[in-house]
């Protein structure tokens, strides 16, 4: 029999942290960091509004945009919030999950042997949406010392003749690091100049800690060259729900909207509603988990350094990303042994791209109760190295 | 009062065994300001008492509590204010609520066994002077108490690893 696996399937590079769920399936007593996702429950009044919907039997397709109406809160809302404007008409597309318009975003602009920046590290799709659509990776390499920002030393020495997408996510998962408005004004030159465009994932844009969120499209000139993607996933912890959203200039969202009617015909109506209710009445109730996260930050972060694992104070999402080099381990090293030894579960960085390498993702949208245990175990791991 | 002191009443009230250190890194501010502003707290009265909420239930205790609605005849010069003083030194009374509607005062009481709350009510609640009327209700079970929901598990099953 031939090997039907596609040569592109075939390729595609594995998670890089597959032998880590075969360990975990045979252990108990895990305190988890390795996930992406918020702890709580996704506020109720927002789940009764998916559930009313059902009842009232609204469980057809919607459009293919989406409910007319959350568009129109969305458009309002990133009006108000990120001064970026989109035409809920026209401008933008409701979405499977921000990973739906990641896809749909990066195959409406990339033709096969286009180069696309992805920031290294960085969320462990990218790469492989690319390679999907026939683009070709390139990395741009961010580092600790510049906050993992994209710099436009670093912009301008990898762009080539063939750049042709910039891929941004700030708040970074895993580093959560941040760019603010004059680190993007800073590179927006350089993208007009080479004439790049730029898919922003600001799936963590409400969880910016310290000051505002800047919005990659609200800098001038970067509008008309921009794909913002934004979902309910991270700051409505609404993860299972598969929302989020997809805007750009008009061109741009016609040829996503053709490929997210094919592959999609239109975002889950329950999840459509639950979002309708989010944005009108879910404000303090995220507002309350993002300052809880916060709190847990101040806390997380303390508590690693207290240990011994060095680590930056991240600006945004809910990730933590210590250096382990002290230890003198790998970072795949520290994560097995730490799983093993400790019953903690943390993702080595080098599953983010080559310069995660040394660092561990860590995530804290964790109850504090375990999070301080999570610390305590990190502690006595280390401590147990030096001896 | 200002922001800084309501995310520290909100921790306390959230666990009230919280350290003040705790509370500082939380802050961004140090462990002096903390507790300085919690004694300034206790001090004007804002911060009463840092409790728990147990589930005597879960503990396999007996354990019986009851609603007691009152209606009252308002005493001239007191109004209510009166014989809610009385009811609330008595040890079994939990808290104590003025209500519009038909009854005027909602008083919650806890107990070991039915016959020593019916006793306390029947001989010190119902013979107060004032006391026009009084209905009992028995709590057959507590769902939710202080924000805390007792049906929940404290966590629920979630993938030990995503991206
Ligand atoms: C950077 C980033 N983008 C996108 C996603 C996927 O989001 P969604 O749940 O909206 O598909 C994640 C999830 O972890 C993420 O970290």
């Amino acid at each position: 029999m031939r090997n039907f696996v596609s040569r592109m399937a075939g390729e595609l590079p594995p998670s890089g942290i597959r032998k880590f769920f075969d360990l975990l399936l045979t252990m108990d007593n895990v305190i988890s960091l390795g996930v992406g996702e918020p702890d709580f429950d996704t506020p109720w009044n927002i789940s009764q509004a998916a559930i009313s919907s059902i009842e009232k039997g609204m469980t057809m397709y919607t459009s293919n945009r989406g409910l007319a109406e959350l568009r129109e809160l969305l458009s309002a809302d990133l009006d108000q919030r990120y001064h970026t404007k989109y035409c809920p008409e026209t401008e933008m597309v409701i979405t499977t999950g921000v990973s739906e318009g990641l896809d749909i975003a990066i195959r409406a602009v990339v033709d096969p042997g286009d180069e696309v920046l992805v920031v290294d590290p960085c969320f462990v799709s990218y790469q492989a949406e690319v390679l999907m659509a026939g683009g070709r990776p390139k990395t741009l390499p961010c580092s600790a010392q510049d906050g993992f920002k994209v710099t436009p030393d670093v912009l301008m020495e990898s762009i080539t003749p063939k750049s042709k997408v910039l891929l941004l996510n700030f708040p970074t998962n895993p580093t959560g690091g941040v760019m603010g408005k004059d680190d993007l004004q800073a590179i927006a030159d350089i993208i007009i100049d080479h004439d790049l465009l730029v898919i922003s994932d600001e799936v963590y844009a409400e969880l910016t800690y310290d000051g505002h969120h800047v919005s990659t499209a609200a800098i001038d000139g970067l509008w008309e060259r921009t794909i913002t993607l934004n979902g309910f996933s991270k700051a409505y912890a609404m993860t299972g729900w598969r929302l989020g959203y997809l805007c750009a200039p008009k061109e741009i969202t016609n040829a996503a909207l053709k490929i997210h009617q094919y592959v999609m015909m239109s975002a889950p109506t329950a999840s459509q509603f639950a979002g309708i209710e989010a944005l009108k009445n879910g404000e303090d109730a995220k507002n309350e988990m993002i300052a809880e996260y916060r709190i847990r930050r101040n806390l997380f972060v303390k508590g690693l350094n207290d240990v011994g694992l060095p680590c930056h104070l991240p600006k945004g999402a809910f990730y933590a990303f210590p250096s382990v080099e002290g230890t003198g381990l790998s970072d795949e090293e520290f994560a097995e042994r730490l799983l093993r030894e400790q019953h903690v579960a943390v993702v080595p960085g080098s599953a983010f791209g080559k310069n995660g390498r040394g660092h561990v993702r860590t995530c804290y949208a964790v109850d504090r109760a375990k999070l301080s245990e999570a610390v305590r175990r990190i502690g006595v791991f280390v401590e147990s190295l030096h001896s | 009062m200002d922001e800084k002191d309501t995310v520290i009443l909100r921790e306390l009230q959230k666990n009230g065994r919280i350290a003040a250190g705790d509370i500082a890194v939380m802050l961004e501010v140090d462990e002096n300001e903390v507790e300085n502003r919690i004694a300034a707290l206790q001090a004007g009265g804002i911060l009463r008492r840092c409790t728990a909420v147990i589930d005597y239930g879960a503990a396999g205790v007996d354990e019986v509590a009851v609603i007691l609605s009152l209606k009252i005849t308002p005493e001239r010069g007191l109004g209510y204010d009166g014989i809610a003083a009385q009811i609330a030194r008595f040890p079994q009374v939990e808290s104590i609520l003025l209500l519009t509607g038909t009854y005027d005062l909602q008083v919650i009481i806890r107990g070991q066994s039915m016959a020593e709350v019916s006793r306390f009510v029947a001989e010190q609640i119902a013979s107060i002077e004032g006391v026009r009327e009084t209905m009992t209700q028995i709590v057959m079970r507590t769902y939710k108490e202080q924000g805390v929901e007792m049906l929940r598990p404290g966590s629920r099953d979630r993938q030990l690893i995503t991206f």
